[in-house]
């Protein structure tokens, strides 16, 4: 019973996630009297470091700002950059951008997947005594991501941080033999996606639920992932990432170091669940199988959920994947003139990253110099909504829950939208006097 | 003797400074005239040398788990000495935090459980420079230059000591 259960639960150090981050839960005779989710990390300088910065270092400077989604920002960048001083690349470059895009999503969510969420639900402190219970999983996690980072360097040219890609196209080319052995290395690793479904099958997922705004890119013709345009489901409608601002609406809380964003409503949901609820339809068949074997049928309001739909994505990304490579040693890669002349303008890029829609911002003066910068990360657009989640379901959970397992929950909550908390420790402008 | 060749690993980042010094360590053993100045003559083959230049930590413990030979594993370490100064470390002298704050903290020592605990099981040495800087930089600095030499045969006598432990090499000095 809640009546009665008066308790402070303070985890000043949520594990398992990138950062750190903090929650609060005050309750008193069975009433929840506070819930709060804090950041505290110190803030990122990096809309600052690129400013007198010519346009095609933007990109390769900005992109240091994480490890993770390291491809998504020189993606969202790079883009920004093309679209301020005027650059249209070519199907070729776009088709490359994708496999790089798809290459970081197979990375960072087997990474989260396994190893940060998955001993959340065997019991598991952390992967190390998992991987004593469970060997034969964290062999495969192993394999995958090992799989996951060369695909990235085939394509980026480095594991981390990859530099081949630059404004207009690739400085070097990937190498065609490579791709293919990549591919039938991708191919090989089907048997171990389809371990992957059924350990997640075995998991349970806790059954709570509140319905959000459900915000993702959306592309006319295929699942977006490396572009599209801003959709709401609360609207069903689109908005051109010119207009993130209006999407986004940033605003501070005292206890956040990181903004906060919401659109139509209080707050809204990015990442892998608001992307295969926008767009299930346009999964591939395989990932839309998978998402029927585990029991996800869209639009699922339940935010512990997301990690499945990592794993659907996972399959999506993977056969995407093949598919694309395909492509590629079909047509051949041509070395393109990526030679341009840098101008004054101000451009926004905005790309998928496996935590939500990544958006940058950049203006450069007549002297092509970047005068002002602007990143808004997924985990700041989410860290409302996960507040919001926690305050509606912490009251739920007191009733049936000891004091550890509300607070297992609160963090596996945290856990499962995949909090990039470094990242999302912003500031716009600073003033130095 | 010389019964099964060893893996010579290099860890770091080539762009980074001073962490590039397992690499430039790793490719000056790799030429076989400063194994053999240093008095370590052995048939080729009994070194295998792999970069695994930008592996995260996971990408380790992969590697670990597909070489299936011991290890000498070369790599800038923050280990709270002099800048320059080197360290041997066997695995189990590192202390392994089962639950690190966050991923970031999911280093070395964690690679090797992780490995070891999936049933990687040869001998590993970890031969561990104290870096001077690690700032974006594709040369390392100039304080790390001056002492590379010594450095160089500071590893040579660490491998030595590995390959006598192992049962490998002929020389007993270095």
């Amino acid at each position: 019973m809640a009546q009665g259960k008066t308790y402070s639960i303070d985890v000043k150090h949520v594990t398992r996630v990138e950062g750190h981050g903090r929650i609060i839960i005050d309750t008193k005779e069975g009433v929840v009297e506070n819930v709060k989710l804090s950041i505290t990390e110190a803030n990122r300088f990096f809309e600052n470091f690129v400013k007198g910065m010519k346009p095609h270092e933007v990109p390769w400077i900005i992109s240091r700002i994480c490890g993770i989604c390291c491809v998504g920002h020189q993606m969202a960048s790079t883009m920004a950059v093309e679209n301020a001083v005027g650059i249209e690349i070519s199907p070729q470059t776009r088709l490359l951008r994708k496999l790089l895009t798809e290459s970081q999503f197979l990375q960072s969510h087997v990474l989260h997947v396994y190893f940060l969420a998955v001993p959340d639900f065997v019991g598991a402190p952390s992967v190390l005594p998992l991987a004593q219970s469970h060997p034969d999983v964290v062999k495969r996690a192993l394999r995958l991501k090992k799989l996951a980072n060369d695909y990235t360097a085939v394509f980026g040219g480095r594991t981390l941080h990859p530099m081949a890609n630059t404004l207009k196209g690739w400085r070097q080319l990937p190498n065609l033999d490579a791709i293919a052995q990549l591919r039938e290395r991708l191919l090989a690793a089907v048997p171990d996606l389809e371990e992957t479904l059924k350990i997640v099958e075995t998991l349970t997922i806790p059954p709570y639920e509140r319905e959000t705004e459900y915000v993702s890119l959306k592309h006319p013709d295929e699942y977006a992932l490396y572009d599209g345009e801003i959709y709401s489901s609360d609207t069903k409608s689109t908005l051109p990432i010119d207009q993130y601002l209006s999407a986004t609406n940033e605003f501070t809380v005292p206890h956040s170091t990181t903004k906060w964003s919401k659109w139509n409503r209080d707050s809204y949901f990015a990442g892998a669940l608001a992307r295969v609820n926008n767009n299930f339809d346009q999964l591939r068949p395989e990932a839309q199988e998978a998402a029927e074997r585990l029991g996800f049928k869209a639009p699922s309001f339940n935010p512990y959920m997301n990690n499945v739909a990592q794993v659907i994505e996972i399959i999506h990304c993977a056969y995407n994947s093949l598919a694309m490579m395909d492509e590629v040693l079909d047509k051949g890669l041509v070395k393109e003139d990526i030679s341009y002349t840098p101008t004054a303008g101000r451009g926004v890029g905005a790309t998928e990253v496996p935590r939500g829609i990544l958006y940058h911002d950049y203006t450069f003066d007549d002297q092509a110099r970047c005068v002002a910068g602007n990143a808004i990360i997924p985990t700041s657009q989410n860290v409302n909504n996960i507040e919001q989640d926690m305050k509606a379901f912490v009251p739920q959970m007191l009733p049936k829950m000891s004091q550890e397992e509300l607070t297992l929950h609160m963090e596996m909550l945290l856990r499962a939208y995949d909090p990039c908390i470094s990242c999302s420790v912003h500031m716009l402008d600073v003033e130095y006097r | 003797m010389f019964q099964r060749p060893i893996i010579v690993a290099a860890v770091g980042c080539s762009m980074a400074c001073d962490d590039a010094i397992g690499l430039h360590l790793a490719s000056s053993l790799d030429d076989g005239t400063v194994l053999s100045e240093a008095g370590m003559d052995m048939p080729s083959g009994i070194l295998e040398f792999r970069r695994w230049e930008d592996a995260d930590s996971l990408t380790v413990a992969q590697e670990l788990l597909e070489c299936e030979k011991p290890v000498f594993l070369i790599d800038c370490a923050n280990m709270g000495l002099e800048g320059g100064a080197s360290r041997t470390f066997d695995p189990d002298s590192l202390r392994c935090h089962s639950s690190s704050v966050s991923c970031h903290g999911f280093g070395m020592a964690e690679a090797l459980e992780l490995a070891a605990t999936l049933g990687f099981n040869l001998p590993v040495r970890i031969f561990g420079v104290q870096p001077f800087d690690c700032s974006p930089s594709l040369e390392m600095t100039p304080e790390m230059m001056a002492c590379y030499d010594r450095v160089l045969l500071e590893c040579c006598t660490a491998l030595n000591a590995f390959l006598l432990e192992l049962n490998l090499c002929a020389s007993q000095s270095p």
